[in-house]
């Protein structure tokens, strides 16, 4: 009787196992890699209707954030400006540029600019901006140096870890209130006071919710 | 692992008190009912309808693979963000405002606060500042602003189905307005009833201009106390305006004055102001009811009686007999059968509160019964007192009936036809369409495109109350403003706006002329309105009670000719026409969220029923039955593991047939036969078109309320019902622990001593509590010996693993109903649907269990004693 399978069958199964844990090794890798926020989201960057550049105005010019993101304290969304918000100062200053066409436009027939979403909480996400900046949370936690960038793009992940990363040691974060729309400003932790920042978590009852319902509501 | 309790033996009152059910089948112990009961889910529950799971995967593989394989989700859609061009004063993005309008119904309004999110009403609550209503709304206005999101509804100006613009309709209206100018002969308006001071004006305006003209108003269903019995008892155009709060004892004589009655809020406020028991000794008002179905009001009774519609007028005479200590009104009462000694015992009480006590007849009962009514209340002195009355202007429109005869006259050649719905709801002996068709020119003014608008020519599209421009005044006269929350959709135009055009108005805009209606009340100037608006009522600007005197020879006239007594049995049924709780008189039949809720007392969702007594049921072989074994078992059963299979009754009146499912309703009048209106359209949306049947078809115009001489033949067909009264149901637990005022005065805590907590030890250890004013420290030194690190506790506190935090936060919530005033109006439950978005699941689903409801009222039916035979068969 011949045989049916050649010696050098013996090490099959040994490969095929060593095979397949590589193969698990390396997608398990590649997913990691590839297919979480990190990778898909942060560097986003969508063409805006408007060149509107953020490290002009609130780089170079100083413009505070709530000039336009006039709700971020008061309503669960920053909001964008009207377009009146910015004819303020653009009926005046470049007021026949063609860049700004769609922004008088708007004025004139209060059909909105569209502007592109670049950061996009989910359905099942429950976010309110006004709670985190009221308590010392900054902008530039989950938007990065805005007054830096002249498109916006993503910049941090704004996946759940990133958000547990936050509520679970708040205080490594917290700003002092008056740095909170100062995206250079060093956090309290950096510049060594903890002290503070704990106080600051004491004292407005800071508890950021680390249980599911707490976001997924 | 289970713990073993030994059981005392059951209390006295356990063994003698009342028994509690949900269901007749659950009464009657049926088989099929225990055997639902021991199912943790009803059958079917976990397959779809006409798909099982596995036929479910396969018709989905493909979208599954296009979803998954495809890597369709792979990158976000680009989505915009759109700011306003200009901004919006007071908006804030992402936070609700609130303006303060009001949903006129009928002869009122409900005064409200809408929330509106970026323009967008999205809910409505009662208006705080309206004191009677104190916040609260209704389960109608709380589902009203579903209806302004109807896809359904009318989407714009219609003339022979071709669509009309802004411009056309008002060159029409115009055109009418030329065509009339003169006398108006030829020109006829139906309009349903209203409250609005503005419409009012304009009305008195029209027929100034046009006075050959025929101004009619109909309404399917009355909801106010016949203004000739106050004509008669007092010689005045007065309609009452109880006080509920005043009165220690209350007679109800048919009147549902907790939903059918104009008023039904502002009086279940009222009501509950002396129903409420704090604490020990707290007094509380007693509530006798007379009814024939079994309504909101009966459910609230302490001592509720039986007794047919058409019978109410005897029991009234007999009951002023023995009140006013008089005979005359012996040949009224002649042929009542009933115990004399619940009429003598309830008019003791009465006279023995004689000032606090207060009797109100239904609207829907005829004249001779609320003349009977207010020479009781003048009798008892309670006029001024327990019920005012307040001038309103005396009826100057014509009725449906003088306009049908016009129109056969041919002497209407323009009918405009002002909301309502006709065509649907007309009395069936006017056969309404045929009139309708007969009129060369038909305007149809309504919200839907409707029974009404599939027989008039052109269509003019309403807009809903929360996108119009108007006023309304409440039951007690407030007027309060109805303000827009977004623009009217649809070119929609306003009630007001249409009647300016036609009345020739300069500036027919609705808002101008609500101004001008308010300049006359107010200084005239533009902060008072404002004021107006933003308070959202007028102030002191209710009806003034004025003194009324009861007249004994002026009221003898409304006893010229009374209806004769007829004693009823199963081939002469009583019908009676209930306003639905739901429909109201079908003008919400689309609305999703009404239709889903289950009806307060039926607790059928989706369809109507003709409602029957046990008595009858039992006559007419439809009773459960079958609960003992026997050899060869015959079971008849309501329910089917929560569904109820009703059967298909014939019902005759006056030779006009329906034919509808019958459901056994405890608690009705033996040979009384519950019709609910508002069901059974023919031409609305998907949501409202085949749900129920149309109890107008045997309806007529002599008699609206009630009429006798009616059959029910079975059919033998059966028809599944989306009735949720057996689902969810429990065993063994005392859900329901009532005590009446004497028991609780003796024990406040009688809540306790009921069932299974009576007597097991308790979950939570009285060593786990914490004791009042207690700090962390010494609770935790008490409950862990001294060393708040131990892990275990040396001391044995009671069985609890739970440590009762320490309730001294700044917010504390917590919610409780006092079950006392609860009346069951189910608007908690569409309210709660409203804010959280709650979807519907249609007929099929509720069947099967799925309604999606978080709140959920269950009806609880008593015999009053364990061993009792139940409604005294």
């Amino acid at each position: 009787m011949s045989k049916i399978f050649p010696k050098s069958a013996n090490a099959l199964p040994l490969q095929i196992v060593l095979f397949i844990v590589v193969l698990a090794g390396v997608a398990t890798a590649a997913v990691t890699y590839y297919a979480t926020p990190k990778y898909l989201r942060i560097g986003y960057e969508p063409v805006q209707p408007v060149p509107f550049d953020h490290s002009l105005h609130a780089g170079q010019l100083g413009l505070d954030c709530r000039y336009c993101h006039a709700s971020v304290e008061k309503s669960a969304t920053s909001s964008l400006p009207a377009a009146q918000t910015c004819m303020n100062c653009h009926s005046v200053i470049k007021p026949a540029s063609p860049l700004l066409a769609p922004v008088r436009h708007s004025y004139e027939t209060g059909e909105p600019v569209p502007w592109v979403k670049v950061h996009v909480a989910p359905d099942y996400v429950y976010f309110n901006h006004s709670v985190h900046v009221t308590r010392g949370v900054s902008c530039v936690e989950c938007h990065g140096k805005v007054n830096e960038m002249t498109t916006v793009y993503h910049a941090k992940p704004h996946s759940m870890g990133f958000c547990l990363d936050c509520h679970r040691q708040p205080e490594k974060f917290l700003r002092a209130p008056r740095d909170v729309y100062n995206l250079d400003s060093p956090t309290l932790a950096a510049q060594g006071k903890m002290d503070e920042a704990l106080a600051q978590i004491h004292q407005w009852k800071v508890k950021p919710p680390q249980s599911c319902s707490g976001c997924h509501r | 692992m289970k713990r073993k309790f030994d059981h005392p033996a059951p209390t006295p009152r356990a063994l003698a008190g009342p028994n509690y059910w949900r269901s007749l089948d659950e009464f009657s112990g049926a088989p099929g009912f225990k055997a639902h009961l021991e199912r943790e889910f009803p059958a079917g529950a976990s397959s779809l309808e006409g798909v099982d799971r596995r036929q479910f995967m396969k018709i989905m593989a493909a979208s599954f693979a296009l979803g998954g394989v495809g890597l369709a989700g792979c990158r976000r859609p680009e989505m915009n963000i759109l700011p306003y061009g200009r901004s919006v004063e007071y908006t804030v993005p992402g936070l609700p405002l609130y303006f303060a309008t009001a949903m006129p119904l009928r002869k009122s309004a409900l005064p409200l606060l809408a929330e509106t999110h970026q323009g967008r009403p999205t809910k409505v609550e009662g208006n705080p500042s309206y004191a009677p209503h104190g916040g609260a709304s209704s389960l109608l206005a709380q589902a009203s602003v579903l209806d302004l999101y109807d896809p359904e509804r009318a989407t714009g100006h219609t003339k022979d189905g071709r669509a009309l613009d802004a411009a056309a309709v008002n060159d029409l209206l115009a055109s009418i307005h030329q065509a009339y100018a003169g006398n108006g002969e030829g020109l006829a308006f139906l309009a349903d009833e209203s409250a609005s001071p503005t419409r009012a004006r304009l009305v008195a305006q029209l027929r100034q201009k046009f006075p050959r003209a025929l101004w009619a108003e109909y309404e399917p269903v009355q909801d106010e106390p016949p203004v000739q019995a106050a004509l008669a008892s007092f010689g005045r155009s007065v309609k009452p305006l109880y006080r509920f709060a005043k009165a220690d004892r209350i007679l109800s004589i048919d009147a549902d004055f907790f939903h059918a009655e104009a008023g039904s809020l502002y009086y279940a406020r009222d009501f509950a102001k002396g129903r409420r028991v704090a604490k020990k000794d707290d007094p509380m008002n007693r509530l006798y009811v007379v009814e024939s179905a079994f309504t909101l009001t009966g459910s609230m009774a302490d001592h509720r009686l039986r007794l047919a519609s058409s019978h109410m007028l005897a029991f009234t005479a007999a009951l002023a007999n023995t009140i006013l200590g008089t005979e005359m009104f012996a040949p009224l009462a002649q042929g009542l059968d009933l115990n004399p000694a619940w009429i003598a015992e309830c008019a003791k009480d009465l006279v023995g509160h004689a000032g606090k006590c207060l009797v109100v007849a239904g609207a829907h009962q005829p004249v001779q019964v609320h003349v009977l009514v207010n020479a009781i209340n003048a009798k008892l002195g309670n006029l001024g007192r327990t019920v005012d009355f307040v001038e309103i202007a005396p009826a100057g429109a014509s009725t449906l009936a003088a306009l049908a005869t016009a129109i056969k006259g041919r002497a209407v050649k323009t009918l405009v036809i002002l909301g309502g719905n006709p065509a649907y709801n007309a009395p069936a002996d006017l056969d309404w369409v045929a009139l309708q068709q007969s009129v060369p020119q038909v305007v149809r003014y309504g919200y839907y495109r409707d029974e009404t608008s599939a027989h008039a020519g052109i269509h003019l599209t309403a807009t809903h109350y929360l996108a119009s421009s108007g006023d309304a005044r409440t039951v007690d006269g407030t007027i309060v403003p109805v303000q827009p929350m977004i623009l009217p959709l649809f070119n929609g135009l306003t009630e007001v706006e249409l009647l300016a055009r036609l009345a020739g108005e300069e500036n027919p805009d609705p808002y101008a002329q609500v101004y001008t209606t308010l300049a006359h009340l107010t200084d005239g100037s533009k902060k008072a309105f404002e004021k107006f608006l933003h308070d959202g009522l007028l102030e002191g600007s209710a009806y003034p009670p004025v003194p009324v005197a009861f007249d004994p020879q002026r009221s003898a006239s409304a006893f010229a000719k009374n209806p004769a007594f007829v004693p009823l049995s199963l081939s002469n049924l009583e019908v009676r026409f209930a306003t639905d709780h739901k429909m109201d008189d079908g003008r919400f039949a689309n609305n999703g969220w009404l239709q889903e809720c289950p009806d307060p007392i039926t607790k059928i969702s989706w369809d109507n029923a003709i409602l029957v007594s046990p008595r009858l049921g039992k006559l007419l072989g439809i009773a459960p039955r079958g609960s003992q074994p026997q050899v060869a078992r015959v079971e008849e059963n309501e329910f089917d593991t929560g569904k109820e299979y009703a059967h298909l009754g014939e019902l005759t009146v006056d030779g006009r047939k329906i034919v509808g499912p019958l459901h056994i309703q405890p608690g009705l009048s033996n040979f009384t036969v519950v019709l609910p209106l508002g069901y059974g359209r023919s031409v609305t949306g998907h949501v409202g078109t085949g749900a129920g049947f149309n109890a107008y078809a045997v309806r007529r115009s002599d008699a609206p309320g009630f009429a006798t001489g009616a059959s029910i033949r079975v059919t033998g067909r059966r028809q599944k019902l989306a009735n949720v009264q057996e689902h969810w149901s429990m065993e063994g637990r005392d859900i329901v622990r009532e005590a009446n005022l004497t028991e609780f005065d003796a024990n406040p805590h009688f809540a306790a001593s009921f069932g299974m907590e009576s007597h097991t030890p308790p979950n939570l250890g009285t060593e786990g509590e914490r004791r009042p004013g207690e700090t962390d420290a010494a609770y935790l030194a008490r409950l862990h010996g001294g060393n708040p690190t131990a892990e275990q506790p040396s001391l044995p506190r009671g069985n609890s693993l739970y440590e009762t935090p320490n309730f001294d936060g700044l917010h504390q919530w917590g919610m409780s109903i006092d079950l006392n005033t609860c009346i069951g109006c189910n608007a908690c439950v569409v309210a709660c649907q409203a804010e959280n978005n709650i979807p519907i699941v249609g007929r099929e689903q509720v069947a099967r269990g799925r309604e999606m409801h978080w709140i959920r009222l269950d009806r609880y039916y008593s015999d009053g004693k364990a061993d009792a035979a139940p409604f005294g068969a």
